[in-house]
């Protein structure tokens, strides 16, 4: 599906937004920002703070009226719809629960606004409390729950209405890991229960990459790339990607040359190291060749036949995981590279390996990218 | 170090209370026995208790009148305050926009400016543009100090008030004035309660600038004032005086325990 028919098939039964820009003063905070989601999807707007993530959320959720650009709901343009008009939910970073209304109150209050029968809503906040696991919490107040409990109120409290597309934004941001990994599974479930469409804002790479069906990276108001999160973290189109998402080593050079579908760049005091370039790579330019640590091979003799880059160094430090360990390698131009290693069998080869023993670091060409930027 | 510290403040604690005890509480005790006493001087000897001072004050017409003039008066005068001074605090504490901090002193500044000028320049001003002075005058001179107090107290609670839960409200279908009712309203509602109090209060015992623009007619403050002149109407001033006291402590304990209520009882919404 291109990004036009994308576009289009959004705009008929899903959501669509195109070319939004919204400025700030003379801050651009969203800058020609267009994707669609369809329904039934999660999608994730990932991005560091001030990316504009949560301004593209908020122009959705109809709290802030874009400078340009439409937003299409379910076949209609809603951009100048107010909030409480749209067929559309938000879960707030902070929350927003109503301090001076109860737990049931608080749930109640959107079915109230639309006037549901006082039986129903009572069906309905029970039915939706119990599936949190909140049953017996109707009559408490806000200030009485902990942040995984108020977090659950708001979830149902915008749930219940049934809305075409939830808006999360960092809903677990303010929560300890723990609860966090919880929620995350949570959330999963309903989303899953109630097929209900999310688009989630969050900056943290891992959550995105655990719970999203699709991910849309931003910086800088602009949207980078979209893509399954697999796509994401294995073709990233451009240096900015491939360093916010996972863990990535970099070596900054110079392309030598472009041949058969690879890039071979020029690593000053270190090497030559191949690469499938990504983008516009012409010889000459400078570049940057990026490699995850997953993706490498370390050992204590050089790798014997087949096509390899392949460079030296000192270990410097290893960090046993139980189920890999991360070793991190010193080069001779005094960068550090790490490696990871499967723990695979525990008379393996490189279980010899120790600090400042001398090591070989190589992997397939195929497996790095080569950015020019 | 920490006994020392804390035998230190219970020393100080002790001290404000006392200070407070005898320029402000014992004065005003003082008002309310020598209400009761069965004597036209105010001073000892105690010659029996008495509620003739009551009687009297209850069956003078012209206190009466005043009294009425002035609740009446500060009635109005809070109601107008409390609209108009909400209004100005929304545009102090929630939005903004080039100009705020000077909105913001251009609203504050009457509170803290002086009677006497504030009463001089209205009666200028009254006599410039030809309005007669009548409890009417009177009213509009309370609302600009009235407007600005109030204004201060609920912008202050503003201050605090989480933009995100009228979003949230917004967001599940309340629109604009619902919002307001069933969301902002009953979370600044202690504010509201609190600078209405004062609104009355000030308004109830404005002298001052109520002397300016009053013309011939009376305010309870402006009877008493009139009334000293008599010294045989001490007892009865010293009556009336001590209700006003009676009921405002009761105001202002009820006030208080709206505040303290917040979130259950008297002010929930329950639509």
């Amino acid at each position: 599906m291109t990004i036009r028919e994308g576009l289009q098939h959004g705009k008929e039964n899903g959501l669509a937004v195109e070319h939004l820009v919204k400025r700030f003063g003379p801050l651009v905070a969203v800058d020609d920002v267009s994707f669609s989601v369809a329904p039934g999807e999660f999608f994730s707007l990932l991005g560091p703070s001030g990316s504009g993530k949560t301004t593209t959320l908020r122009i959705i959720g109809g709290l802030t009226v874009p400078d340009e650009g439409e937003v299409y709901l379910g076949g209609e343009r809603i951009t100048y719809w107010p909030p409480e008009k749209r067929d559309v939910n938000i879960v707030f970073q902070n929350y927003a629960l109503f301090p001076h209304l109860t737990v049931f109150e608080n749930v109640a209050f959107g079915p109230r606004r639309r006037g549901w029968p006082e039986r129903k809503i009572r069906e309905e906040v029970t039915r939706f409390l119990k599936m949190v696991h909140l049953e017996g919490y109707e009559g408490k107040y806000p200030r009485q729950l902990s942040g995984g409990e108020k977090q659950r109120v708001a979830l149902i409290r915008a749930l219940i209405m049934h809305p075409k597309v939830l808006l999360l934004d960092e809903p677990l941001g303010a929560l300890d890991l723990k609860i966090r990994q919880e929620l995350q599974l949570e959330l999963i479930r309903i989303q899953e229960e109630v097929g209900i469409t999310f688009i989630y804002v969050t900056h943290d790479q891992g959550e995105a990459l655990t719970m999203a069906d699709r991910i849309a990276v931003m910086n800088r108001g602009k949207i980078l790339q979209i893509g399954d999160p697999k796509t994401i973290y294995e073709q990233p189109v451009n240096r900015f990607v491939a360093h916010f998402i996972g863990n990535t080593n970099f070596f900054e050079g110079q392309v030598v040359k472009v041949e058969g579908g690879m890039a071979l760049v020029d690593v000053p005091g270190l090497a030559q190291i191949w690469g499938v370039p990504v983008g516009e790579v012409r010889a000459g330019l400078p570049a940057s060749v990026s490699v995850r640590p997953e993706k490498m091979y370390i050992s204590r003799h050089p790798p014997k036949g087949g096509s390899f880059n392949v460079l030296q160094g000192i270990v410097e430090d290893m960090i046993y995981t139980g189920v890999s360990t991360e070793f991190i390698v010193r080069l001779p131009t005094g960068q550090q590279v790490r490696v990871f290693a499967q723990n695979i069998s525990k008379d393996a080869e490189i279980w010899k390996i120790t600090w400042d023993e001398k090591v070989w670091v190589y992997w397939r060409p195929d497996r790095s990218l080569v950015f020019v930027e | 170090m920490w006994q020392r510290l804390r035998r230190a403040s219970f020393w100080l604690g002790m001290y404000t209370a006392m200070v407070m005890a005898f320029i402000i509480y014992l004065p005003i005790l003082l008002l309310i026995v020598f209400s009761f006493n069965d004597s036209k001087i105010m001073s000892l000897p105690w010659n029996g208790f008495t509620l003739r001072w009551y009687r009297i004050a209850f069956s003078r017409e012209d206190l009466l009148h005043a009294l009425f003039n002035s609740l009446w008066v500060a009635a109005v005068v809070t109601a107008v305050s409390l609209v108009l001074g909400i209004m100005a605090a929304n545009g102090m504490a929630k939005y903004r926009y080039r100009g705020r901090s000077l909105f913001t002193g251009y609203i504050a500044i009457p509170v803290v400016m002086p009677w006497l000028l504030l009463g001089i320049s209205l009666l200028l001003f009254f006599n410039v543009i030809k309005v007669p002075l009548s409890l009417f005058t009177v009213i509009l001179s309370h609302i600009s100090f009235d407007v600005p107090l109030v204004a201060v107290i609920v912008a202050a609670r503003l201050h605090q008030f989480d933009p995100t839960l009228e979003e949230a409200a917004r967001d599940l279908g309340a629109g604009p004035i619902e919002t307001f009712r069933l969301v902002t309203l009953p979370i600044i509602a202690p504010a509201i309660v609190a600078a209405g109090i004062f609104a009355f209060s000030w308004s109830f015992d404005a002298f001052v600038v109520t002397h300016f623009v009053i013309g011939s007619q009376v305010t309870f403050p402006i009877w008493v004032w009139s009334a000293l002149r008599y010294p045989k109407n001490l007892p009865v001033i010293n009556a009336v005086s001590s209700i006003i006291v009676v009921v405002e402590i009761l105001i202002v304990y009820l006030g208080e325990r709206l505040r303290r209520g917040e979130g259950g009882g008297v002010l929930r919404s329950n639509d």
